[in-house]
């Protein structure tokens, strides 16, 4: 598990492979699930749902291969393509059909909201959902003392308090809560090695 | 919809920041999350603010910081003057000491050439006086180093210069060059032999395989840094004076005389001009040491040793270190030595001084005791006065020491417990007031004597009160393990405090196989501490210690659930008298596939459930003890072996096969 980052290509270099045949399998695996995520997020609950998810993960797709690193973040690039993808979606059905009465309700409200705002709702979605999946990553690498001590680290918990609640020293607190938090960030690196395009 | 189909990732908002900081990863990499790895690697320079703290021949000695280790070392160059040609017998000086790994010889740890192209090795810096500086203070009569360095601690020194020129002997390296400027003495104790500049390979191989190439005696010819004279005039043996004869271990046994010679009268053996001084080493113009200070007090036997390491033959010297050694220790340990050549006088007066503190106890207590110590006394005397008779070589004479000891333990506990015993005994048990009540009354009667000082001082540092300790084994003159030990740690920490679990499992090691004084410090600490966690590490280090063996422990404690799993191979004991693992208040105890063969614990111990099976476990007894015992695992053969059956009505008994 922990080696597998340093292998792994990034999804784009692999998407622009051709003999790579799973790329596609697995581009699918990592963005739908946070696509659904945003979704969900954003109360978007229209019965064309699977839909719009599938366009968007075609337009995200196609257009990863024109990101270009120098010219911006990923995550901030990433929410303007879904933000378009997704009013794309709902302009071709608008003309297709009549929206029901509470998805044009919502697509209002979305509309109204200023373009930046969604994308940075996206963006903000984005990290918080790759470092979750990062966290669950860590799960396999800790025992279970060093990810509590971690966690009552999160919560802001003082290195004496966390001590006394897991009846450990000080120091230990330290090099545990350290340890994990270095390991950490590298994990969030690899999975953003992994799953985003960073040249 | 979505839901069904797409696991979803738990969403952990805490986490979300993390991002930026991985996103910055690259740039702030080793900064920040490997702060001593990025420094380690930004090192170029490795050694750092050179100080030159001596010269001697060729060489120069810098104090240098190595930037690497965080540490400062002393490191060796030739003089920017010095010819090429020493370039090499410079490095093999380097890689000759490097060999010899003994606590007592001085370390190196790093040899190389530096930008300039010149070499360089790097060594313990060392601190404190060397022996040479330590004996001119001596001369002068300084008297905080002669209250400090009474004549059983230089002997004690001696001991251990003679340790670490045994073991280069034992890998066919002579020294060639022992004089006390060459030995260092650290504050605490330490001894290092230094300067092996002059060093030779024996011709021979010995038994161990070395690196033939590196110990190869053409390659360290006997080229020296330091001139034309191979040694020191006053501390060269005849035959490096003469050269005209093959050096070997006995060269150094003259060295080793000649530094015994300076620790009894503080001087050097010859004194005058250079030419008078070798012309005096030819003749063995050497006057005996207490002919040369007739002012001090020189132990007869000493002077006979000291003179006989010096003989001008070497023929007539000890044949090797080891002898030598045994002689002094001899005389530490209070029994006449063989150049003293003793007579019945010497034998009796040696026994009195050996069992004085014995008489001078049971004089102090019951009138019966006395009595039984003047059988004791003369029971002893006969034997003595036999071995006198006999000319016992020094094995039996040490054979009877033991045997005497022995008797003398059995008198003891016969006819009333010695002093020490009693507060040993008060110690165990917990009473440590009792202990110490015990020991004032006993200082109260002989405030000087250095056995009640001594045990007064082992009685806090069983405490971990090192400096009320210290106090009591400076009045004691008494120097050894402990004693250097209670040094170090008075500085490090208050009295009042308990040393951390680390600290205090640091201290066992450092204790020269003293368990049962490891064991009150153990059981004394359970005491006062009262965090399980730390309490275990210190159970763990201690069984270390008693488990020699034991070289892949398994220990695993959980305080909340009072389970403590014991494991590895190796693990034979886990406490003598009163165990030690009842301060985990264990409750689920898992022996199985140790080694151990008893446990002991107080009866009414809250154990619930015992696991020793496959272990050598068969005492029916302590089991029995155990009245809070619901399950119990052992072995087939333990079951059928220790007629289990009668305890099923109350224990379960799981059997494994």
């Amino acid at each position: 598990m922990g080696e597998e980052w340093n292998t792994r290509k990034s999804l784009l270099r692999r998407a622009k492979d051709p003999s790579d045949e799973e790329a596609w399998t697995d581009f699918v695996g990592y963005y739908e699930n946070f696509i659904y995520h945003i979704l969900r997020r954003m109360e978007l609950n229209t019965e064309e749902c699977d839909d719009l998810v599938q366009d968007i993960l075609l337009k995200l797709w196609k257009n990863l291969k024109t990101y270009d690193a120098e010219k911006g973040r990923f995550r901030t690039w990433l929410g303007r393509v879904v933000r378009h993808a997704a009013y794309d979606y709902f302009d071709k059905v608008k003309t297709r059909r009549k929206l029901l009465e509470e998805e044009r309700a919502m697509v209002e409200i979305i509309r109204a909201t200023p373009a930046s705002d969604v994308e940075r709702l996206i963006e903000e979605e984005w990290m918080q959902y790759m470092t979750s999946f990062a966290l669950e990553r860590l799960h396999n690498i800790f025992s279970g003392e060093a990810i509590n001590v971690f966690s009552l680290s999160l919560d802001g918990l003082p290195a004496d308090e966390i001590a006394k609640q897991l009846n450990l020293t000080r120091d230990s607190v330290y090099t545990l809560k350290n340890r994990v938090k270095a390991r950490f960030i590298k994990e969030v690196r690899a999975v953003m090695d992994e799953v985003e395009y960073n040249g | 919809m979505a839901e069904n189909d797409h696991p979803e990732v738990p969403i952990d908002p805490r986490v979300k920041e993390f991002y930026r900081l991985a996103e910055e990863y690259d740039q702030v990499d080793a900064r920040e999350l490997n702060p001593s790895l990025h420094s380690l690697k930004m090192v170029s320079q490795r050694y750092q603010t050179a100080e030159l703290i001596a010269e001697g021949g060729m060489k120069e000695i810098f104090k240098v910081y190595d930037a690497r280790a965080k540490r400062h070392l002393a490191m060796a160059m030739l003089r920017s003057d010095a010819p090429e040609d020493l370039f090499d017998p410079f490095i093999h000086e380097a890689w000759l000491t490097a060999l010899l790994a003994h606590p007592n010889i001085i370390t190196i740890h790093d040899i190389g050439v530096n930008a300039q192209g010149k070499p360089y090795f790097t060594m313990d810096l060392k601190e404190g006086d060397s022996l040479r500086e330590l004996i001119e203070k001596l001369h002068r009569g300084d008297r905080e180093t002669l209250k400090r360095y009474p004549l059983e601690a230089l002997l004690q020194i001696f001991i251990k210069i003679c340790d670490a020129i045994s073991y280069a002997h034992s890998i066919n390296v002579l020294h060639l060059d022992l004089k006390p400027a060459n030995i260092q003495i650290g504050d605490f104790g330490q001894v290092l032999v230094c300067d092996w500049g002059m060093g030779k390979v024996l011709g021979k191989t010995g038994e161990l395989e070395l690196d033939r190439q590196l110990l190869n005696p053409d390659l360290l010819s006997s080229v020296t840094l330091y001139g034309e004279l191979k040694g020191t005039p006053g501390n060269m043996a005849p035959e490096q004076v003469l050269n005209q004869q093959e050096l070997d271990v006995r060269t150094d046994v003259y060295g080793l005389g000649c530094i015994l010679y300076s620790l009894l009268t503080y001087l050097r053996p010859l004194s005058g001009t250079t030419e008078e001084i070798l012309q005096k080493t030819k003749d063995g113009a050497i006057v005996p040491p207490d002919k040369r200070t007739p002012e001090r007090v020189i132990p007869k036997a000493l002077d006979a040793v000291a003179m006989k390491a010096l003989a001008t033959d070497p023929a007539k010297r000890y044949a090797s270190v080891a002898a030598l050694r045994k002689e002094v220790h001899r005389y530490l340990t209070g029994f006449a030595t063989e150049a003293e050549n003793a007579g019945v006088f010497t034998q009796m007066n040696l026994f009195y001084r050996r069992n004085k503190r014995f008489c001078i106890t049971v004089s102090c207590l019951v009138l019966i005791g006395l009595a039984g110590a003047v059988w004791a006394f003369i029971q002893l005397s006969h034997k003595e006065q036999a071995a006198t008779g006999a000319r016992l070589d020094a094995e039996r004479m040490l054979a009877l020491y033991e045997a005497g000891q022995d008797e003398l333990n059995v008198l003891g506990s016969r006819y009333d417990d010695s002093v020490t015993t009693i507060v040993r005994r008060y110690q165990q048990a917990g009473n440590f007031m009792q202990a110490e009540k015990v020991l004032r009354v006993a200082l109260d009667e002989d405030a000087d004597n250095p056995t009640y000082l001594y045990e007064m001082g082992l009685h806090f540092f069983t405490m971990q009160r090192f400096n009320a300790a210290r106090a009591y084994f400076n009045r004691s003159g008494i120097e050894d393990d402990v004693v250097e030990v209670t040094r170090e740690y008075a500085a490090l920490k208050a009295d009042a405090e308990l040393l951390t679990p680390e600290q205090l499992v640091a201290v066992f090691p450092r204790l020269t196989l003293n368990i049962p004084l490891e064991l009150r410090m153990v059981l004394y600490d359970q005491r006062e501490r009262l965090n399980l966690s730390g309490r275990a590490k210190i159970v763990k280090g201690y069984l270390q210690v008693l488990n020699p063996d034991w070289t892949d422990p398994v220990f695993e404690y959980d305080p909340e659930k009072g389970s403590l799993k014991l494991g590895g191979s190796g693990l034979q004991k886990v406490g003598s008298t009163s165990s030690v693992l009842a301060g985990l208040q264990p409750r689920y105890l898992d022996l199985s596939g140790t080694e151990i063969e008893n446990l002991q614990f107080e009866s009414g111990y809250p154990i619930e459930v015992l696991d020793i099976s496959h272990t050598r476990f068969k005492n029916k007894r302590s089991l029995r003890r155990m009245i809070h015992l619901r399950e119990l695992t052992v072995s087939r053969e333990q079951y059928d072996n220790m007629n289990l059956s009668q305890f099923s009505d109350r224990i379960r008994i799981i059997v494994k096969d």
